[in-house]
């Protein structure tokens, strides 16, 4: 039997993506200013 | 959501953990192409707001910032994509599907913006036909087919046969589903659609005018 996805299950992935897509910006050293600026644009997608 | 839902339907069974949290990152990736469209149509239609909130352009420290904002919400799409489906079978099936879809999203904005331009509306330029092209290549490809086309590449079974079959049901669901968008944001009662729709008053090309200009007598319009 298929089982369907809730909302909780499916956003409680996100944060771990946004830590991987921070932490491929932080290997060109990305000033810590930057990284938290784009955490807000990537949080802005999950609203 | 719609990622892992037909994975798990495609499978008929539960999704083991790996098994969700791979489909669910394809169904974030599908939100990123999303985010990173919305935040690009909101500024070249100067929207004012997005989900109930000032759309991110209009956020007072960020203005202009957000184009790039926008470019760096689809890079995410293919970092996700290479850090966990490098090495899947369908890793460039993945890719070029998220290329075209995006390029098909690009065809149905610029045929919007040329159509019904905000600043100087025309409704010559109106048609049900440019309508349902806008409409489909705006929204249908990459809201109804995207997350489908990626389930059946996930569990590697992807062909053009089931690819085209999943293209004939979704792409006239997704059209279906934005003309009633359109229906209701003029008959829906605001207590149900959760806004007050303004499509006849902002000019936008909407089903509605486009089937009311098919009907008219030139006298009516």
């Amino acid at each position: 039997m298929a089982q369907t996805t809730t909302l909780k299950q499916f956003e409680a992935i996100f944060p771990k993506l946004v830590e991987d897509v921070l932490d491929h910006a932080k290997t060109y050293n990305l000033p810590a200013e930057f990284v938290d600026w784009f955490k807000a644009v990537s949080i802005v997608c999950s609203l | 959501m719609s990622v892992p839902d037909s994975v798990s339907m495609l499978r008929e069974a539960p999704l083991s953990e790996q098994e969700y949290f791979e489909s669910a990152t394809l169904g974030w990736m599908t939100e990123l192409l999303q985010a990173f469209f919305l935040v690009s149509d909101d500024i070249m239609d100067t929207s004012i707001t997005r989900r109930g909130q000032p759309c991110w352009y209009r956020q007072p420290h960020v203005g202009m910032i957000a184009i790039n904002d926008a470019f760096m919400l689809e890079a995410a799409i293919y970092i996700l994509l290479k850090k966990y489906f490098r090495s899947h079978v369908a890793y460039v099936d993945l890719m070029e599907l998220f290329h075209e879809i995006t390029f098909q999203t690009e065809l149905g904005q610029l045929c919007d913006l040329i159509t019904a331009p905000e600043d100087k509306v025309n409704l010559d330029n109106f048609s049900l036909g440019k309508y349902e092209f806008i409409v489909v290549y705006k929204t249908a490809w990459y809201s109804f087919y995207l997350p489908v086309a990626l389930a059946l590449y996930h569990q590697n079974i992807a062909t053009p046969k089931n690819l085209k079959q999943a293209e004939e049901i979704l792409i006239p669901l997704g059209t279906y589903f934005q003309v009633q968008d359109d229906y209701l944001d003029n008959f829906g009662l605001p207590e149900h659609i959760g806004k007050i729709g303004t499509d006849i008053l902002d000019n936008k090309c909407s089903w509605l005018v486009n089937k009311a200009l098919e009907i008219v007598t030139p006298e009516q319009r």
